[in-house]
Protein backbone atom coordinates (compact mmCIF):
# COMPACT_ATOMS: atom_id res chain seq x y z
CA UNK A 1 0.00 0.00 0.00
CA UNK A 2 1.16 3.50 -0.75
CA UNK A 3 2.65 5.38 2.20
CA UNK A 4 0.59 8.37 3.32
CA UNK A 5 2.65 11.45 4.10
CA UNK A 6 2.23 14.09 6.78
CA UNK A 7 1.62 17.56 5.35
CA UNK A 8 1.08 21.00 6.85
CA UNK A 9 -2.50 22.31 6.73
CA UNK A 10 -2.89 25.95 5.87
CA UNK A 11 -5.93 26.84 7.97
CA UNK A 12 -5.87 30.40 6.66
CA UNK A 13 -7.39 28.95 3.50
CA UNK A 14 -11.11 28.73 4.04
CA UNK A 15 -11.67 25.46 2.17
CA UNK A 16 -8.90 23.73 4.17
CA UNK A 17 -10.21 25.17 7.42
CA UNK A 18 -13.79 24.04 6.76
CA UNK A 19 -12.72 20.46 6.04
CA UNK A 20 -10.49 20.38 9.15
CA UNK A 21 -13.24 21.80 11.35
CA UNK A 22 -15.82 19.31 10.07
CA UNK A 23 -13.33 16.48 10.65
CA UNK A 24 -12.82 17.50 14.29
CA UNK A 25 -16.53 17.94 14.97
CA UNK A 26 -17.05 14.48 13.45
CA UNK A 27 -14.65 13.10 16.03
CA UNK A 28 -16.43 14.84 18.89
CA UNK A 29 -13.94 17.66 19.37
CA UNK A 30 -14.06 21.42 19.70
CA UNK A 31 -12.61 23.37 16.82
CA UNK A 32 -12.53 26.75 18.54
CA UNK A 33 -9.14 25.94 20.05
CA UNK A 34 -6.23 28.25 19.44
CA UNK A 35 -3.69 26.44 17.30
CA UNK A 36 -0.58 27.82 15.66
CA UNK A 37 0.47 24.84 13.58
CA UNK A 38 -1.64 22.05 12.16
CA UNK A 39 -0.47 18.90 10.44
CA UNK A 40 -2.55 16.37 8.58
CA UNK A 41 -2.52 13.25 6.45
CA UNK A 42 -4.53 13.01 3.24
CA UNK A 43 -5.55 9.89 1.38
CA UNK A 44 -6.00 11.35 -2.06
CA UNK A 45 -8.29 14.33 -1.44
CA UNK A 46 -9.62 13.02 1.85
CA UNK A 47 -8.33 14.23 5.23
CA UNK A 48 -7.80 11.10 7.33
CA UNK A 49 -5.72 12.30 10.31
CA UNK A 50 -4.78 15.58 11.94
CA UNK A 51 -3.00 17.06 14.92
CA UNK A 52 -2.15 20.61 16.01
CA UNK A 53 -0.10 22.46 18.56
CA UNK A 54 0.06 25.84 20.20
CA UNK A 55 3.24 26.70 22.11
CA UNK A 56 3.96 23.52 24.12
CA UNK A 57 0.46 22.05 23.93
CA UNK A 58 -0.53 19.37 21.46
CA UNK A 59 -4.24 19.28 20.71
CA UNK A 60 -6.99 18.53 18.19
CA UNK A 61 -5.47 15.12 17.43
CA UNK A 62 -7.82 12.79 15.55
CA UNK A 63 -7.59 9.84 13.16
CA UNK A 64 -10.34 8.60 10.84
CA UNK A 65 -11.86 5.37 12.20
CA UNK A 66 -11.37 3.58 8.87
CA UNK A 67 -7.62 4.25 9.00
CA UNK A 68 -6.84 3.01 12.50
CA UNK A 69 -4.10 0.41 12.75
CA UNK A 70 -1.93 2.14 10.14
CA UNK A 71 0.16 4.10 12.63
CA UNK A 72 -1.23 7.41 11.37
CA UNK A 73 -1.39 8.68 14.94
CA UNK A 74 2.28 7.74 15.34
CA UNK A 75 3.18 9.71 12.24
CA UNK A 76 1.30 12.81 13.33
CA UNK A 77 2.62 12.81 16.90
CA UNK A 78 6.12 12.00 15.66
CA UNK A 79 6.10 14.97 13.31
CA UNK A 80 4.72 17.33 15.96
CA UNK A 81 7.40 16.21 18.44
CA UNK A 82 10.10 16.74 15.80
CA UNK A 83 8.84 20.26 15.10
CA UNK A 84 8.68 21.09 18.82
CA UNK A 85 12.27 19.84 19.29
CA UNK A 86 13.39 22.14 16.50
CA UNK A 87 11.92 24.99 18.53
CA UNK A 88 13.86 23.72 21.55
CA UNK A 89 10.68 22.61 23.29
CA UNK A 90 11.31 19.31 25.07
CA UNK A 91 8.47 19.40 27.58
CA UNK A 92 4.99 19.31 26.13
CA UNK A 93 1.42 18.55 27.03
CA UNK A 94 -1.52 16.93 25.37
CA UNK A 95 -5.22 17.28 26.07
CA UNK A 96 -7.20 14.22 25.20
CA UNK A 97 -10.24 12.18 26.15
CA UNK A 98 -9.81 9.61 28.93
CA UNK A 99 -10.59 6.65 26.63
CA UNK A 100 -7.62 7.26 24.32
CA UNK A 101 -4.83 8.05 26.77
CA UNK A 102 -3.35 4.56 26.30
CA UNK A 103 -1.92 5.49 22.92
CA UNK A 104 -0.19 8.54 24.31
CA UNK A 105 1.18 6.60 27.25
CA UNK A 106 2.84 4.31 24.68
CA UNK A 107 4.44 7.43 23.18
CA UNK A 108 6.05 8.18 26.54
CA UNK A 109 3.48 10.62 27.87
CA UNK A 110 2.52 10.56 31.53
CA UNK A 111 -0.85 11.30 33.05
CA UNK A 112 -0.92 14.52 35.04
CA UNK A 113 -4.61 14.52 35.94
CA UNK A 114 -7.91 13.32 34.52
CA UNK A 115 -11.45 14.51 35.03
CA UNK A 116 -14.45 12.55 33.74
CA UNK A 117 -14.21 14.11 30.30
CA UNK A 118 -10.69 15.40 29.88
CA UNK A 119 -7.14 14.25 30.52
CA UNK A 120 -3.94 16.22 30.64
CA UNK A 121 -0.76 14.33 29.84
CA UNK A 122 2.82 15.53 29.60
CA UNK A 123 6.10 14.32 28.21
CA UNK A 124 9.56 15.47 29.16
CA UNK A 125 12.35 14.78 31.62
CA UNK A 126 11.21 17.47 34.07
CA UNK A 127 7.56 16.69 34.67
CA UNK A 128 5.17 17.54 37.43
CA UNK A 129 6.84 15.10 39.83
CA UNK A 130 10.01 17.15 39.42
CA UNK A 131 8.11 20.39 40.14
CA UNK A 132 6.59 18.74 43.21
CA UNK A 133 10.02 17.58 44.32
CA UNK A 134 11.38 21.12 44.01
CA UNK A 135 8.40 22.51 45.96
CA UNK A 136 8.94 19.94 48.72
CA UNK A 137 12.39 21.38 49.32
CA UNK A 138 10.68 24.69 50.17
CA UNK A 139 8.38 23.06 52.73
CA UNK A 140 7.70 25.12 55.88
CA UNK A 141 6.77 23.72 59.27
CA UNK A 142 3.47 24.82 60.81
CA UNK A 143 -0.02 23.68 61.74
CA UNK A 144 -1.98 26.06 59.57
CA UNK A 145 -0.49 26.43 56.10
CA UNK A 146 -2.23 28.75 53.66
CA UNK A 147 -1.74 29.64 50.02
CA UNK A 148 -2.62 32.33 47.52
CA UNK A 149 -2.34 32.20 43.75
CA UNK A 150 -2.20 35.57 42.04
CA UNK A 151 -1.51 36.95 38.62
CA UNK A 152 -0.86 40.39 40.21
CA UNK A 153 -1.13 42.34 36.99
CA UNK A 154 -0.04 44.55 38.77
CA UNK A 155 0.09 44.06 42.58
CA UNK A 156 -2.70 46.16 44.19
CA UNK A 157 -3.87 47.06 47.68
CA UNK A 158 -6.42 44.29 47.17
CA UNK A 159 -3.66 41.70 46.82
CA UNK A 160 -1.87 43.17 49.82
CA UNK A 161 -5.08 42.95 51.84
CA UNK A 162 -5.47 39.27 50.89
CA UNK A 163 -1.88 38.51 51.92
CA UNK A 164 -2.29 40.40 55.20
CA UNK A 165 -5.51 38.51 55.99
CA UNK A 166 -4.00 35.11 55.18
CA UNK A 167 -0.74 35.82 57.01
CA UNK A 168 -2.63 36.85 60.16
CA UNK A 169 -4.58 33.55 60.23
CA UNK A 170 -1.88 31.10 59.15
CA UNK A 171 1.45 29.96 60.51
CA UNK A 172 2.79 30.20 57.00
CA UNK A 173 1.49 31.34 53.61
CA UNK A 174 2.82 30.21 50.21
CA UNK A 175 2.20 32.76 47.48
CA UNK A 176 2.30 31.68 43.85
CA UNK A 177 2.69 34.23 41.08
CA UNK A 178 1.33 33.11 37.72
CA UNK A 179 4.29 32.62 35.41
CA UNK A 180 2.42 32.63 32.10
CA UNK A 181 3.34 35.59 29.91
CA UNK A 182 -0.13 36.60 28.77
CA UNK A 183 -0.54 39.75 30.86
CA UNK A 184 0.13 43.46 30.38
CA UNK A 185 3.03 43.32 32.85
CA UNK A 186 5.70 40.69 32.25
CA UNK A 187 6.23 37.96 34.86
CA UNK A 188 9.54 39.39 36.12
CA UNK A 189 7.89 42.75 36.93
CA UNK A 190 4.78 41.19 38.48
CA UNK A 191 6.95 38.91 40.63
CA UNK A 192 9.21 41.75 41.69
CA UNK A 193 6.28 44.00 42.69
CA UNK A 194 4.74 41.21 44.78
CA UNK A 195 8.12 40.61 46.39
CA UNK A 196 8.50 44.28 47.32
CA UNK A 197 4.87 44.51 48.43
CA UNK A 198 5.13 41.61 50.87
CA UNK A 199 8.65 42.28 52.12
CA UNK A 200 7.41 43.18 55.63
CA UNK A 201 5.80 39.78 56.29
CA UNK A 202 8.04 37.12 57.82
CA UNK A 203 5.71 34.15 57.39
CA UNK A 204 5.19 34.20 53.65
CA UNK A 205 7.20 32.72 50.78
CA UNK A 206 7.01 33.50 47.09
CA UNK A 207 6.94 30.84 44.35
CA UNK A 208 6.37 30.82 40.63
CA UNK A 209 3.62 28.61 39.25
CA UNK A 210 5.57 26.95 36.43
CA UNK A 211 3.29 25.24 33.96
CA UNK A 212 1.04 23.91 36.63
CA UNK A 213 -1.27 26.53 38.18
CA UNK A 214 -3.48 28.83 36.11
CA UNK A 215 -1.24 28.49 33.09
CA UNK A 216 -2.10 28.22 29.43
CA UNK A 217 -1.57 24.51 29.99
CA UNK A 218 -3.78 23.86 32.99
CA UNK A 219 -6.33 26.62 32.66
CA UNK A 220 -6.42 28.03 29.15
CA UNK A 221 -9.88 29.55 29.76
CA UNK A 222 -8.30 32.16 32.02
CA UNK A 223 -6.58 33.66 29.01
CA UNK A 224 -9.18 33.03 26.33
CA UNK A 225 -12.91 33.40 26.89
CA UNK A 226 -14.58 30.05 26.53
CA UNK A 227 -17.99 28.51 26.93
CA UNK A 228 -18.94 27.86 30.54
CA UNK A 229 -18.80 24.05 30.35
CA UNK A 230 -15.25 24.06 28.95
CA UNK A 231 -14.18 26.59 31.56
CA UNK A 232 -15.60 24.31 34.26
CA UNK A 233 -13.67 21.34 32.87
CA UNK A 234 -10.42 23.30 32.72
CA UNK A 235 -10.99 24.59 36.24
CA UNK A 236 -11.45 21.00 37.45
CA UNK A 237 -8.10 20.01 35.95
CA UNK A 238 -6.33 23.00 37.45
CA UNK A 239 -7.88 22.39 40.86
CA UNK A 240 -6.98 18.70 40.92
CA UNK A 241 -3.38 19.49 40.05
CA UNK A 242 -3.31 21.93 42.93
CA UNK A 243 -4.76 19.34 45.29
CA UNK A 244 -2.66 16.35 44.19
CA UNK A 245 0.72 17.89 43.63
CA UNK A 246 1.02 21.35 45.13
CA UNK A 247 -1.05 21.24 48.31
CA UNK A 248 0.34 17.80 49.16
CA UNK A 249 3.96 18.89 48.64
CA UNK A 250 3.67 21.88 50.97
CA UNK A 251 1.00 20.65 53.37
CA UNK A 252 -1.37 23.41 52.32
CA UNK A 253 -4.70 23.38 54.16
CA UNK A 254 -6.21 26.69 53.03
CA UNK A 255 -6.34 28.62 49.81
CA UNK A 256 -7.36 32.27 49.95
CA UNK A 257 -9.10 34.05 47.09
CA UNK A 258 -10.78 37.41 46.69
CA UNK A 259 -14.51 37.34 45.92
CA UNK A 260 -15.06 37.83 42.24
CA UNK A 261 -17.57 40.56 41.41
CA UNK A 262 -16.82 40.96 37.69
CA UNK A 263 -15.25 38.15 35.68
CA UNK A 264 -17.57 35.18 34.99
CA UNK A 265 -14.52 32.98 34.29
CA UNK A 266 -12.97 33.66 37.68
CA UNK A 267 -16.37 33.17 39.32
CA UNK A 268 -16.62 29.68 37.79
CA UNK A 269 -13.00 28.99 38.71
CA UNK A 270 -13.58 29.88 42.37
CA UNK A 271 -16.74 27.77 42.55
CA UNK A 272 -15.06 24.70 41.03
CA UNK A 273 -11.98 25.22 43.18
CA UNK A 274 -14.14 25.10 46.29
CA UNK A 275 -15.85 21.86 45.18
CA UNK A 276 -12.73 20.02 44.07
CA UNK A 277 -10.35 21.03 46.85
CA UNK A 278 -12.74 20.18 49.69
CA UNK A 279 -11.99 18.56 52.13
CA UNK A 280 -8.19 18.43 51.53
CA UNK A 281 -7.92 22.18 51.15
CA UNK A 282 -10.49 24.70 52.30
CA UNK A 283 -11.21 27.63 50.05
CA UNK A 284 -11.53 30.92 51.91
CA UNK A 285 -13.21 33.72 49.97
CA UNK A 286 -12.84 37.18 51.36
CA UNK A 287 -14.72 40.29 50.21
CA UNK A 288 -12.84 42.65 47.96
CA UNK A 289 -11.24 45.69 49.49
CA UNK A 290 -12.75 49.01 48.44
CA UNK A 291 -10.93 52.27 47.80
CA UNK A 292 -11.88 55.49 49.61
CA UNK A 293 -14.65 56.24 47.12
CA UNK A 294 -16.22 52.79 47.73
CA UNK A 295 -14.90 51.56 44.42
CA UNK A 296 -13.82 47.90 44.43
CA UNK A 297 -10.07 47.53 44.01
CA UNK A 298 -9.05 45.33 41.10
CA UNK A 299 -6.04 45.04 38.83
CA UNK A 300 -8.39 45.67 35.88
CA UNK A 301 -9.31 49.05 37.38
CA UNK A 302 -5.64 49.83 37.98
CA UNK A 303 -4.77 49.08 34.37
CA UNK A 304 -7.63 51.34 33.22
CA UNK A 305 -6.24 54.19 35.37
CA UNK A 306 -2.76 53.67 33.94
CA UNK A 307 -4.25 53.75 30.46
CA UNK A 308 -6.06 57.01 31.33
CA UNK A 309 -2.83 58.40 32.78
CA UNK A 310 -4.56 59.06 36.11
CA UNK A 311 -1.60 58.54 38.44
CA UNK A 312 -3.17 60.62 41.25
CA UNK A 313 -6.10 58.24 41.68
CA UNK A 314 -3.81 55.21 41.51
CA UNK A 315 -2.61 55.98 45.02
CA UNK A 316 -5.97 54.71 46.31
CA UNK A 317 -5.57 51.38 44.56
CA UNK A 318 -1.96 50.29 44.75
CA UNK A 319 0.61 50.12 47.56
CA UNK A 320 3.59 52.53 47.59
CA UNK A 321 5.95 49.95 46.11
CA UNK A 322 3.80 49.43 43.02
CA UNK A 323 3.10 53.16 42.71
CA UNK A 324 6.80 53.91 42.67
CA UNK A 325 7.32 51.48 39.84
CA UNK A 326 4.35 52.80 37.86
CA UNK A 327 5.60 56.39 38.15
CA UNK A 328 9.00 55.40 36.86
CA UNK A 329 7.32 53.37 34.13
CA UNK A 330 5.21 56.37 33.06
CA UNK A 331 8.20 58.70 33.08
CA UNK A 332 10.16 56.32 30.93
CA UNK A 333 7.24 56.00 28.54
CA UNK A 334 6.92 59.80 28.25
CA UNK A 335 10.61 60.13 27.51
CA UNK A 336 10.26 57.55 24.80
CA UNK A 337 7.27 59.44 23.38
CA UNK A 338 9.14 62.76 23.42
CA UNK A 339 12.07 61.17 21.74
CA UNK A 340 9.70 59.78 19.16
CA UNK A 341 8.21 63.24 18.51
CA UNK A 342 11.57 64.81 17.88
CA UNK B 1 31.27 15.31 29.45
CA UNK B 2 28.52 17.34 30.98
CA UNK B 3 24.91 17.62 29.85
CA UNK B 4 24.18 21.35 29.58
CA UNK B 5 20.87 21.60 27.76
CA UNK B 6 17.96 19.41 26.75
CA UNK B 7 17.96 17.54 23.50
CA UNK B 8 16.11 14.83 21.68
CA UNK B 9 16.93 12.23 19.05
CA UNK B 10 15.20 9.37 17.28
CA UNK B 11 11.58 8.82 16.33
CA UNK B 12 8.51 6.88 17.42
CA UNK B 13 8.73 4.63 14.37
CA UNK B 14 8.86 0.87 14.78
CA UNK B 15 12.42 -0.42 15.45
CA UNK B 16 13.53 3.01 16.65
CA UNK B 17 13.99 4.59 20.05
CA UNK B 18 13.31 8.23 20.94
CA UNK B 19 15.51 9.82 23.57
CA UNK B 20 14.98 13.01 25.55
CA UNK B 21 18.06 13.97 27.49
CA UNK B 22 18.48 16.74 30.03
CA UNK B 23 20.74 17.97 32.84
CA UNK B 24 20.34 16.52 36.33
CA UNK B 25 21.60 17.79 39.69
CA UNK B 26 22.84 14.45 40.86
CA UNK B 27 23.00 11.01 39.33
CA UNK B 28 21.44 9.31 36.36
CA UNK B 29 17.63 9.09 36.21
CA UNK B 30 16.31 6.88 33.44
CA UNK B 31 12.66 6.46 32.52
CA UNK B 32 11.99 3.79 29.90
CA UNK B 33 8.76 3.16 28.03
CA UNK B 34 9.19 0.18 25.73
CA UNK B 35 6.95 -2.07 23.68
CA UNK B 36 9.24 -4.88 24.87
CA UNK B 37 9.59 -3.59 28.44
CA UNK B 38 9.16 -7.00 30.07
CA UNK B 39 11.72 -8.72 27.87
CA UNK B 40 14.31 -5.99 27.40
CA UNK B 41 13.49 -3.10 29.76
CA UNK B 42 16.36 -3.92 32.08
CA UNK B 43 18.76 -4.50 29.21
CA UNK B 44 17.95 -1.09 27.69
CA UNK B 45 18.45 0.55 31.07
CA UNK B 46 21.89 -1.08 31.46
CA UNK B 47 22.87 -0.17 27.90
CA UNK B 48 21.93 3.50 28.38
CA UNK B 49 23.88 3.63 31.64
CA UNK B 50 26.92 2.10 29.94
CA UNK B 51 26.80 4.58 27.05
CA UNK B 52 26.59 7.48 29.52
CA UNK B 53 29.43 6.17 31.65
CA UNK B 54 31.60 5.57 28.54
CA UNK B 55 31.20 9.29 27.87
CA UNK B 56 32.05 10.09 31.52
CA UNK B 57 28.58 11.53 32.10
CA UNK B 58 27.62 11.32 35.75
CA UNK B 59 24.48 13.46 35.87
CA UNK B 60 21.63 13.15 33.41
CA UNK B 61 17.89 12.72 33.07
CA UNK B 62 16.82 10.36 30.31
CA UNK B 63 13.41 9.55 28.88
CA UNK B 64 13.53 6.68 26.41
CA UNK B 65 10.51 5.66 24.34
CA UNK B 66 11.41 2.42 22.62
CA UNK B 67 9.62 0.59 19.85
CA UNK B 68 11.89 -2.40 19.60
CA UNK B 69 15.21 -0.75 18.68
CA UNK B 70 18.34 -2.86 18.26
CA UNK B 71 21.33 -2.12 20.50
CA UNK B 72 23.22 -0.36 17.71
CA UNK B 73 20.23 1.94 17.18
CA UNK B 74 20.04 2.71 20.89
CA UNK B 75 23.78 3.46 20.88
CA UNK B 76 23.45 5.79 17.86
CA UNK B 77 20.40 7.63 19.24
CA UNK B 78 22.00 8.08 22.64
CA UNK B 79 25.22 9.45 21.18
CA UNK B 80 23.31 11.89 19.01
CA UNK B 81 21.31 13.12 21.99
CA UNK B 82 24.49 13.47 24.05
CA UNK B 83 26.34 15.47 21.38
CA UNK B 84 23.30 17.70 20.98
CA UNK B 85 23.11 18.49 24.66
CA UNK B 86 26.70 19.23 25.64
CA UNK B 87 26.64 22.85 24.49
CA UNK B 88 28.98 24.98 22.40
CA UNK B 89 32.05 24.89 24.61
CA UNK B 90 32.47 21.09 24.46
CA UNK B 91 32.37 20.89 20.66
CA UNK B 92 33.12 17.47 19.31
CA UNK B 93 35.81 16.87 16.73
CA UNK B 94 33.84 14.64 14.39
CA UNK B 95 36.99 13.56 12.57
CA UNK B 96 38.21 11.62 15.59
CA UNK B 97 34.95 10.36 17.12
CA UNK B 98 35.14 6.58 17.28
Amino acid sequence: MEQLAVVRLNLARKEVYEVWKAFLVNHGMQSDEIVTDTLGIYDGEKLVATGSYHKNIIKCVAVDKGYRGQCLLNKIVNEIIAELSQKNIYHYFVYTKPDVIGKFIDFGFKKVVCTDHLCLLERGVYGIEYYKHKLKMRYQEGHVIGSIVMNANPFTKGHLHLVKYAASLCDFVHIFVVEEEESVFPFSIRYELVKQGIASFNNVKLHSTGNYIVSNTTFPSYFINKKADITTEHARLDASIFEHYIASALGIKYRFVGEEPFSPTTKIYNRVLKEVLYPTVQLVEIPRLTARNDDIISATKVRALIEANDLESLENYVPRTTLKYLEAYKKQKMEVNQFGNN
Amino acid sequence: MEIINQSTSGTLESSDIQIILGPNKQGIDIDIRSSVQKQFGEHIDMLIRKILSDKMIENAKVLAVDNGALDCTIQARMETAIYRSIGENQRVDWGVVE
